[in-house]
C-alpha cells in the first residue's frame, strides 16, 4: 500500500469511513514512517486543542453589549413613525410649521391655477416630426363644427414619450388652431403616395407631360409637387 | 464541543432582547475573539472585528439563515472578511507588552505548580508563535479546525474554498507545525504531556 499522507490527517479528525481507517490502521502497524507521521500530528493536535481560550477584557464585552442596546434604542425611535415624531416637535414651533405649509400650498396653488389660464404655444408642426406616438381621443361630431371656426380650441392630448427603459404618460395641453385630425390624415396620405413608385404611363396621362424624360427626374417632380400640394 | 444557539435566541437577539444577545455573545465572542486575535496578533483589531461581526448580525438579520448553517460559522465568515482586509491594510503586528504583563500574572495565579505551569506556557506561547508564523491560510484552517473544532464543510464555507482545499491546507498546516515544534517536543516532553492533561 502506498503511504496515504493526508489519510493520516483524515484518520486523526475521524472524518473518514471505517473501511478506510482499517486500511490506514494496517498500514500504520507496517509502516514506520507513516506511525512517525501520525504520532507527530497526533502530539500537535492534542497541544493545539489544549490551548487555552483567549478572551476578551470585561471592559469590551460591556461595551459590546451597550453598542447593542444603543442601536436598539436608535432603530426604536426610527421605527416610531412620523405621527409620533411629529407630535415630539414642540407646539410653537409645529403651529409656525403648519402654517408655514399651508402658505406655501396655497400659494403654489394660485401659480397653478395661472400656469393653466394661459398654456405655453405649441407649434404643431414640431409635434408630428417628433419620434413620439400621439393617442388622441375621437372628436365630437359638435366638437368639429368649433374646429373649422377661427377660435383656438384647447384639446387635452395623451402622448407616449420613449424612454429606453420606462415608459413615461405625459399630458398636456395643446392648441390647435385649424382642423389638427383632417391635416395629419392628409399629411400622411401624401407620405404613402410618395413611397410607392408610380409607372411611367400613369404619370404621363396624369399630368399630360409630352416630354418623356428620365423616369428619376420624373419621380422627383412628382415628389415636388405633392410637396407643394 | 462549541455550544449550540438556539434559533428562538437569535431571533430573540435579532427583534431586540438584550439578555438574549447577552447569551450568543457571551457563548460564542471567545471563538471570534480568538480567531481574530490568532490571526492578526492585535488586541483593538480583535476586537473590533468581534464587536462587528456580532452588530453585524444584529444590523442585517436577512443574511444570516438558519437553514443553511450554525450560527458560529456564519459569524467566522464575517470576521475572517474583516481579518483579510485588516491584512491587506496592515500586515500582521507582534504581539504587546500588555500581553506579557498578562501571562504573568496568569502564572501567578495557576493552580498548577509554578514549574508544570511554567513548562506548560512556555511551550504554549511557543506554539502560538508557531501559528503565527504560518501562512494566513494555513493559519485559518489550522484555528478553525483545531482550536474552533469546526467539521470541514464548515471551513469550506467560511474560507470560500472546495473541501479537498481545505483538507490539503490542514494536512499542510499541520505537518508544518509538527516540524517547527520538533525541537520543543522531544520524547520525553510527548510523554509529559501525554501523561500530564490526560
Amino acid at each position: 500500500m502506498k503511504c496515504p499522507e493526508t489519510n493520516i490527517q483524515l484518520l486523526l479528525d475521524n472524518e473518514i469511513d471505517l473501511s478506510k481507517k482499517q486500511k490506514i490502521e494496517a498500514h500504520l502497524a507496517v509502516c514506520n514512517s507513516c506511525l512517525t507521521e501520525f504520532r507527530s500530528q497526533a502530539v500537535t493536535k492534542k497541544l493545539l486543542k489544549q490551548q487555552p481560550a483567549i478572551l476578551p477584557s470585561n471592559a469590551f464585552d460591556n461595551s459590546v453589549l451597550q453598542a447593542f442596546e444603543d442601536y436598539q434604542t436608535a432603530e426604536k425611535k426610527h421605527n416610531a413613525g412620523w405621527f409620533t415624531a411629529l407630535f415630539a416637535i414642540p407646539k410653537p414651533i409645529l403651529v409656525v410649521g403648519v402654517m408655514t405649509f399651508l402658505l406655501a400650498a396655497g400659494f403654489a396653488f394660485q401659480i397653478g391655477r395661472l400656469s393653466v389660464s394661459s398654456p405655453p404655444h405649441i407649434d404643431l408642426a414640431k409635434t408630428t416630426n417628433e419620434t413620439i406616438k400621439t393617442k388622441q381621443t375621437t372628436p365630437d361630431k359638435t366638437k368639429k363644427q368649433d374646429a373649422i371656426s377661427e377660435e383656438p380650441e384647447i384639446r387635452t392630448v395623451t402622448k407616449y414619450v420613449k424612454v429606453p427603459i420606462v415608459r413615461e404618460k405625459v399630458v398636456e395641453k395643446i392648441i390647435f388652431i385649424n382642423k389638427p385630425v383632417q391635416k395629419t390624415k392628409r399629411t400622411k396620405k401624401i407620405k404613402k403616395q410618395t413611397k410607392q413608385p408610380i409607372p411611367v404611363k400613369n404619370i404621363a396621362a396624369q399630368f399630360n407631360l409630352r416630354d418623356m424624360r428620365s423616369p428619376e427626374f420624373l419621380k422627383y417632380e412628382i415628389i415636388k409637387q405633392g410637396a407643394n400640394e | 464541543m462549541k455550544p449550540q444557539i438556539d434559533k428562538q435566541l437569535i431571533e430573540k437577539a435579532i427583534n431586540g432582547n438584550t439578555e438574549a444577545f447577552g447569551k450568543i455573545y457571551f457563548a460564542l465572542r471567545g471563538s471570534i475573539y480568538g480567531f481574530a486575535y490568532r490571526m492578526l496578533k492585535d488586541v483593538s483589531a480583535a476586537e473590533n472585528i468581534t464587536q462587528d461581526a456580532f452588530m453585524f448580525l444584529i444590523e442585517n438579520p436577512q443574511r444570516f439563515d438558519a437553514a443553511k448553517g450554525e450560527l458560529l460559522p456564519f459569524l467566522c465568515g464575517i470576521a475572517r472578511n474583516k481579518i483579510i482586509a485588516h491584512l491587506r491594510k496592515h500586515g500582521t503586528k507582534l504581539e504587546t507588552l500588555e500581553d506579557e504583563i498578562g501571562k504573568f500574572e496568569a502564572l501567578e495565579n495557576s493552580k498548577d505548580s509554578p514549574l508544570n505551569a511554567l513548562l506548560h506556557q512556555e511551550l504554549t506561547q511557543k506554539l502560538e508563535e508557531k501559528i503565527a508564523q504560518l501562512a494566513p491560510y494555513q493559519r485559518e484552517v489550522l484555528i478553525l479546525r483545531e482550536i474552533e473544532e469546526l467539521p470541514y464543510l464548515e471551513i469550506a464555507k467560511i474560507t470560500e474554498t472546495d473541501l479537498n482545499q481545505v483538507k490539503i491546507r490542514i494536512h499542510r498546516a499541520r505537518k508544518r507545525l509538527a516540524k517547527k515544534l520538533k525541537s520543543y517536543l522531544s520524547e520525553s516532553e510527548e510523554k509529559y504531556y501525554e501523561v500530564s492533561r490526560n
